[in-house]
């Protein structure tokens, strides 16, 4: 008898233990890579206000990975939000759809203008979303940049991540993925930024840096300001160089310079009620390129290169605070985290969005050359 | 030599482990959105002054129990109240734990359910779970503290490891100000709401007559406290400088999303997080199933039965639909802060109560103390 019932407690516990609710086998997923969200095309959509968006997935075909060729498939799907369009887009797939390999998420210039937090919603609850994905803005639609065909790599989301992660590890990119995305949306000290695309048939091209108020686009930042930005916030840099114009004054021409370490420090500082925001850069650079024959084992060209280099770099960085200050009017910087953290109680008084157009910022720079190259002018 | 462990007894370090695991449950899940919620960035000094009054709960604790040294809290209840209110009293701290248990399991189902498996039914989670923790309480005090022992570097390692790799995405300046510009009463409200997660502790009140060494007790106790302590305080820092404070209001599930964000060796390692589900579902069943035994040593002791196996069975499908009553996350998150104001004000008011009484009559009447020998 005690026989019978453990082997009929062994067959219940078969059945019980051997299934799982969640299994599911890699074949019956759609793996989306990439999700492009646009308002759809209508001619009166400001006068309906029907708001109706677009999403485009992007998802691979494995059938076709070893031929090599048409290797993902685009579809796209118009919802009134965006786990709407998702669901209508369920409907034309035979399988389930499945966001945990989710790379990036692109959205067009015209919905981050009109607030982006509402179609992030859906990816901000989604438990299967990896905070460290890419959110996108394209300059024109997201559909353009998931349909460009770049000829390195056959799957468009895993050429952007790649090329997004090579350009934050040489600096030239900012590291703002989802997650960070989120965090300067809830901070108070600062404002979300997020990488801006652009795509041409076969190229997908870096422009710059989007800028948010709030939760709306207001304008974005270009490539080169994007780096002085990247500098100012202590990213040291890989790639991108810093060309010195002829200077008439003294006799260096034209020089290409480096900057290989990028630290900086940033204070804030309380003076009759008034922040004066001090930041304090300091760069290591390496002579790269130098247009006429200056001898680099003299000390005092040396001095002047490095003076040049404090010089530029403190009136580009200068210009690029001044467009954040005067046109755009939020804190990209994250100004006001450390006006929180050093001045907690000048915090509670003020209000950060209408104090930042209007203070002081004070950049000093200090360059040193460490490296000047392998030829020595000392003959003449 | 080898150590002869007697039966029925705990060493001084399986005493710890079951401090530590018993702490460790569903409470650091939730730990950084509770220490932030009032606080704002000086949660951190709330979750160090919540351990600090964690600590001088225990110790009290123990000193009373020492008082008692063969004795449970359920035993010795009834000798310093008398018969009938020691009883009354002892049923309430066992319908606390009872509680509490139940929804330390529904939590972690809950985080199962939306995170990691969202096709199983609850129930189906809730019920495994419980068959699991009420098989370990079934078994005699020494199986339970083996298994503590056994699990805790388990439970420690990967949170730990974790953590300190996510520290690379934070930033430091999200961490303060930590003292400036934050009210008192703020801070002792978070502190209220964060000694949710360093509650547990208690648990030495049923341990305490089966250690082995009762010199070593306070000392272990206070290492057994400290770990738990320490990792609190990593979670905490960790989760405000990586996501700051004002996104972590936002987060139900803070550490999880702490760890979900950690990456490492570039893209090997992805989905951490249902690797830390999985070894986290140890420091929930250490956690549940010490509770449970010690409810079922306790009704034992109340009802003047012979043994706690008794009563784990047949407390199992209470402890389901206990589990199951709230409706949802936010409903239960309310009723968790409602157990642990309970716990609160039971592990910190009743301890010293009861310890001035045994001082009194200790120095009163020995008799009693002589006579309960």
């Amino acid at each position: 008898m005690k026989k019978v019932i453990k082997i009929m407690i062994i067959v219940l516990l078969m059945n019980l233990l051997s299934g799982c609710w969640d299994r599911r086998d890699i074949e019956a997923t759609v793996p989306v890579l990439g999700v492009g969200i646009d308002f759809i095309e209508e001619e009166d959509r400001d006068l309906t206000k029907s708001n109706k968006v677009k999403v485009t997935i992007q998802v691979p075909i494995p059938a076709n990975m070893e031929q090599g060729e048409d290797v993902v498939w685009i579809i796209s799907s118009v919802g009134e939000t965006v786990a709407g369009a998702i669901d209508n887009l369920q409907n034309k797939l035979n399988q389930e759809l499945f966001f945990g390999h989710l790379q990036v998420i692109i959205f067009s210039q015209d919905i981050a203008k009109e607030g982006i937090n509402k179609y992030l919603n859906f990816f901000r609850n989604s438990p299967q979303i990896r905070r460290l994905s890419w959110l996108l803005i394209a300059e024109d639609t997201a559909e353009d940049i998931i349909k460009s065909e770049p000829k390195l790599e056959s799957i468009q989301s895993i050429y952007l991540t790649h090329m997004l992660n090579n350009g934050v590890s040489t600096g030239r990119i900012p590291d703002i993925r989802l997650g960070d995305f989120f965090i300067r949306l809830s901070n108070p000290g600062e404002q979300a930024t997020a990488v801006m695309l652009k795509a041409d048939k076969e190229i997908i091209d870096y422009i710059g840096l989007a800028v948010f108020e709030g939760d709306e686009f207001v304008g974005s930042l270009d490539q080169p300001e994007t780096l002085y930005y990247q500098r100012t916030l202590g990213v040291p840099n890989d790639t991108s160089n810093l060309v010195l114009a002829c200077d008439p004054t003294t006799e260096i021409d034209r020089l290409t310079i480096k900057m290989q370490e990028v630290s900086s420090k940033l204070q804030p500082e309380l003076k009759e009620d008034k922040i004066i925001m001090k930041i304090k850069l300091k760069v290591e650079a390496k002579v790269l390129e130098q247009l006429n024959k200056n001898n680099l084992g003299r000390e005092d060209v040396v001095h002047q290169i490095e003076r040049r280099i404090e010089n530029k770099l403190k009136r580009e960085i200068d210009k690029v605070i001044e467009k954040t200050q005067s046109k755009f009017q939020t804190d990209i910087w994250g100004f006001g985290e450390y006006v929180r953290a050093y001045y907690p109680e000048y915090w509670n008084k003020i209000k950060w969005e209408e104090e930042f157009p209007k203070i002081k910022i004070s950049t000093e720079v200090k360059a040193y050359i460490r490296q000047v190259g392998m030829i020595n002018f000392t003959g003449r | 030599m080898i150590k002869i462990k007697k039966e029925g007894k705990v060493t001084e370090r399986q005493f710890s482990a079951i401090i530590i695991n018993t702490i460790l449950g569903v409470g650091i899940l939730t730990l950084p959105r509770e220490a932030v919620s009032f606080a704002d960035n000086a949660g951190i000094i709330s979750v160090i002054l919540a351990s600090l009054l964690s600590l001088i709960n225990l110790l009290i604790i123990i000193r009373l129990g020492l008082k008692y040294p063969d004795k449970t809290i359920f035993e010795y209840l009834q000798i310093l109240l008398g018969k009938i209110l020691g009883k009354i009293i002892s049923f309430f701290i066992i319908c606390y734990w009872f509680v509490f248990t139940a929804f330390v399991i529904r939590t972690f189902s809950e985080l199962i359910v939306t995170a990691v498996l969202p096709k199983t039914p609850i129930e189906v989670v809730i019920i495994i779970m419980l068959l699991l923790v009420a098989y370990l309480s079934y078994k005699d005090i020494q199986v339970l503290g083996r298994v503590n022992e056994l699990y805790v570097f388990i439970v420690i390692i990967p949170i730990l490891l974790l953590t300190i790799l996510s520290f690379k995405r934070g930033h430091m300046i999200y961490v303060l100000p930590v003292f400036r510009g934050h009210s008192m009463v703020n801070i002792l409200k978070s502190t209220g709401r964060s000694y949710f997660s360093f509650l547990g502790f208690e648990i030495v009140a049923i341990i305490l007559p089966f250690i082995t060494t009762k010199k070593l007790s306070i000392e272990y106790g206070i290492k057994g406290w400290l770990i738990p302590s320490i990792l609190s305080v990593i979670v905490v820092i960790a989760s405000i400088s990586v996501f700051g404070v004002f996104e972590l209001k936002n987060l139900v599930w803070p550490t999880f999303e702490l760890i979900k964000s950690t990456q490492f060796f570039a893209l090997i390692f992805e989905r951490l997080e249902v690797a830390f589900i999985a070894t986290w579902v140890i420091a929930l069943f250490t956690t549940a199933s010490n509770l449970l035994f010690g409810i079922a040593m306790g009704g034992a002791q109340i009802l003047n039965l012979h043994k706690h196996k008794t009563l784990v069975l047949s407390l199992l499908p209470l402890l389901y639909l206990f589990a199951l009553s709230p409706r949802n996350a936010y409903e239960l998150f309310n009723l968790v802060d409602i157990v642990s104001i309970v716990g609160l004000i039971l592990t910190t008011i009743l301890p010293i109560i009861l310890l001035i009484l045994a001082e009194i009559r200790g120095k009163g009447g020995k008799a009693i103390d002589e006579e309960s020998n």
